[in-house]
């Protein structure tokens, strides 16, 4: 399956940060999407968002046996329902081009995890196109973290290296992640005989 | 009686499972055999979107152009093929008033009401409170009160074609279980490969299996059901219950058997999907945190020497394999140092 290669670099990245030759990020999310696959005949993809640092990342696999249409039906489950995160926001999407299709699957997971079935979100109209595979978040946090770890070296504590991003967001009237750039570019403009030492 | 007249429910008040419907099919199949006087649910179409206990269950709205998780492989409930020829739509249905009396003996009535509080608890297994094996064990263990006969079961996952997941509820299934996959050859195994239900009363002499049926036998084992399990047409892996006693799987046993596997397969097909979802989201956090380690040292390094985050990254990961350690590992090292000599600045300019 042809995937763009940024989203198959973000997988990698994230498998090499495990650094566990046991675990492949990308193999893990293959076997989850053929799980759904098989189970929903229309399956087209699924999107699963977990939250670090405060910010979420989402990561989507598109690729089913469903019609690829800018129509289709999804089901939302909170990752807390499967005691897979706490962080509200966290949640897996799966979606198909079959009206209905998740009808079913949705009232017996929230029979299974003792849920109400509101807590499991079907959605069954068009919501827009669902889009290649990418991971979104994950450069913004990285680059985030990134500006932290010069703000630590430069003497702040972490909590307070993330305040002065968040001050210079505001001053700036930009992002978070903009400021962080910032930060970062700034480093690698500093004449050599300025950075101050060895690692 | 008028055939639009509604009928009255069924005395037995039941829960469903898994796949609500799935069960409330498979015991509107048992009602009809089990309830001498013939009364049945009235069929009418199950609101998309609603959630019925059994005795309202009916047709299924189909999705996906296909009934909703009715029809599998070969097993039409709704035709009810499995439980008796005579009891099909035209013989049992609520528009007959003149559909026959169904008479069972005392161990049909005991194995049917085995069947049903296994169905029972299969419907109270909440999955997202067990890991994947407890679930698919607690099937297993639910099988055999539900088959006459058994003495265990065993199940097997199939994971890209091959056996995956084995659990069993006694240990000579996991013994039986562990000498078929070491040799290739046996009922689930072939039960996997032809999506059909693989019977035998005496292995010992059994020419299906020529290698695998001399050693169970030995084992003093001698009768074994093995049943796939099979949801949305696709074969899952199979059920293998097995017996001491010779010939102990009659017709019966093997229809409650292939009964009980249906609404076992969604119960393990959905189980699949909310442990890979499990696993993912482990992962996926693990990889968040160490990568939020990562990107801390290699902000400090950049700082510190004026490189770029992939030069940082290769200073790193060269530390990391000449050393032997994990990335994560340095990198905290590296963040963890960072932070004593800032603390150890703030307090000498305080």
């Amino acid at each position: 399956m042809n995937r763009p290669a940024a989203f198959t670099a973000a997988l990698l990245s994230l498998t090499e940060a495990l650094d566990d030759p046991a675990v492949d990020v990308q193999l893990l999310l293959d076997a989850l999407a053929e799980d759904a696959r098989r189970a929903v005949p229309s399956y087209l993809g699924l999107s699963i968002t977990v939250v670090a640092d405060g910010g979420p990342v989402g990561v989507t696999i598109v690729g089913g046996t469903g019609d690829d249409s800018s129509r289709h039906t999804s089901i939302r489950i909170p990752l807390s329902a499967l005691k897979a995160a706490t962080e509200p926001g966290a949640a897996i999407v799966l979606y198909a081009s079959a009206p209905g299709a998740f009808v079913d699957l949705a009232a017996d997971i929230a029979y299974q995890l003792g849920r109400e079935l509101d807590d499991i979100v079907v959605t069954d109209a068009a919501t827009g196109l669902l889009r290649g595979s990418a991971v979104i978040g994950l450069d913004e946090l990285s680059i985030v973290n990134q500006a932290v770890g010069v703000l630590i070296d430069t003497g702040r504590t972490s909590e307070g290296a993330r305040a002065e991003l968040r001050r210079g967001a505001d001053l700036a009237q930009s992002s978070v992640p903009s400021a962080a750039r910032l930060v970062v570019a700034a480093t690698a403009a500093l004449p050599v005989e300025e950075h101050h030492g060895s690692c | 009686m008028h055939p639009d007249a509604a009928w009255p429910e069924p005395p037995l008040p039941l829960w469903i499972t898994c796949s609500r419907r799935l069960v409330g099919a498979v015991m509107s199949a048992m009602l009809r055999l089990l309830c001498k006087d013939a009364r049945c649910p009235r069929r009418r179409p199950i609101e998309r979107g609603s959630r019925t206990d059994v005795a309202a269950t009916s047709l299924p709205v189909a999705h996906d152009g296909r009934p909703s998780g009715m029809i599998l492989g070969k097993y039409d409930l709704w035709s009810l093929r499995l439980m008796d020829e005579s009891l099909d739509d035209t013989g049992m249905g609520p528009d007959n008033a003149d559909a026959p009396e169904v008479t069972r003996t005392g161990a049909q009535v005991v194995a049917d009401e085995d069947l049903r509080r296994s169905l029972e608890d299969l419907s109270g297994l909440v999955v997202g409170h067990l890991g994947l094996i407890d679930t698919l064990t607690h099937v297993t263990e639910f099988a055999v009160r539900a088959i006459p006969g058994a003495d265990g079961a065993g199940l097997t996952l199939l994971e890209a074609g091959h056996a995956d997941t084995l659990v069993a509820s006694t240990e000579f299934v996991r013994e039986i279980d562990a000498i078929q996959y070491g040799i290739g050859e046996g009922p689930c195994i072939t039960a996997t490969a032809e999506g059909r239900t693989m019977r035998s009363g005496s292995l010992g002499g059994e020419p299906m299996w020529p290698r695998f049926g001399p050693r169970a036998g030995r084992l003093g084992v001698h009768s074994v059901l093995s049943l796939p399990l099979i949801a949305a047409e696709n074969v899952l892996g199979a059920m293998n219950v097995y017996a001491h006693a010779k010939d102990a799987f009659d017709d019966r046993a093997a229809e409650l058997g292939e009964l009980f596997a249906v609404p076992a397969a969604v119960s393990v097909q959905n189980a699949q999907i909310l442990a890979q979802t499990q696993r993912v989201a482990a992962q996926l956090q693990a990889a968040l945190t160490s990568r939020s380690v990562i990107d801390h040292a290699l902000g400090i390094v950049m700082s510190r020497v004026g490189c770029t985050s992939g030069e940082a990254f290769d200073r790193l990961r060269a530390i990391s394999q000449g050393e032997h350690r994990k990335l994560s590992v340095v990198a905290q090292q590296v963040v963890d140092e960072a932070v004593r000599k800032a603390k150890a600045r703030r307090v000498h300019d305080t």
